[in-house]
Formats: C-alpha cells, structure tokens, sequence
C-alpha cells in the first residue's frame, strides 16, 4: 500500500482454505487465518448468529499502536470505503 | 451487545501466522500506520 502503511487482513477460514483463496486472488498483503477466532474474539468482531455470520471488521492503528479508525460492520457488506481509510492515514501521516 | 473496540485505546496485541507460516505480530509493525482487516464469514 502506499502511504507507508501495512495492511493485515485476518479470516476466519483454516490455513488451506485462506491460502488458496489468498493465492488465487494474488492478494498483495498479508493474509493470515484465525480459525479459532482467538483474535477476532480480542478485537469484538462481531458475529451475528441470524444471519449465520461474522460481520467486516476494520480498524486503522497508529504508528504507536493507538486504534484510531474502528469500523464494525453490521452486515456482511458494510465495510468501509478505501476512501475513508485514506484520509485516516493521511492524517496520521501529516501527524506524525 | 458486546462493547466495541473505541480510537484511543491501544490495539490489543496477537501474534498469528501467516499463510506462510511466518510468526506475525501486530507489535512488527510499530512505527507506521496499519490497516487491520478482519474478514467476514460464515459460522
């Protein structure tokens, strides 16, 4: 990614499974599967079970390692414009 | 409802590998920002 940060995206799907979705959509940054949602469950992503599901989750951390940008989704497609995202780095960047 | 994760407070700390098997940890990467990506599922 531009603008100095790090994307690291974490799912819930077990090694083989994430690696070969990660492999066939040659996903530049790093993958890294949570099957047993220990780290989900650390950052309250949340899950809803009507929609039998565990709903995005994007936050945005400092270079301090302060959240700065939390973004819980409420259904399986709300996840946050790229836009949104880079304007929060951008400020963190002009900050910093 | 369980309470959310709010800005200002400090990012919880892991450490997970990735599809690699690299060991990760989120504190590899202080000193710049990081977007955290938690993908949707199903149960």
């Amino acid at each position: 990614m531009s603008r100095g940060a790090e994307i690291l995206a974490i799912g819930p799907d077990g090694l083989s499974e994430f690696r070969a979705y990660w492999n066939k959509e040659k996903l530049p940054f790093i993958g890294m599967p949570d099957p047993g949602h220990a780290v989900a469950k650390r950052y309250k992503q949340n899950v809803n079970v009507f929609k039998l599901g565990r709903m995005p989750l994007v936050c945005v951390v400092d270079s301090h390692g302060f959240i700065r940008y939390a973004h819980y989704g409420s259904s399986m497609s709300d996840i946050p414009e790229n836009k949104i995202l880079l304007e929060v780095i951008d400020q963190l960047n002009a900050a910093s | 409802m369980t309470e959310l994760l709010n800005p200002g407070e400090p990012a919880p700390e892991f450490e997970l590998r990735d599809i690699h098997e690299n060991l990760i940890h989120l504190s590899d990467y202080r000193g710049k920002p990081i977007v955290l990506a938690f993908l949707r599922g199903f149960l």
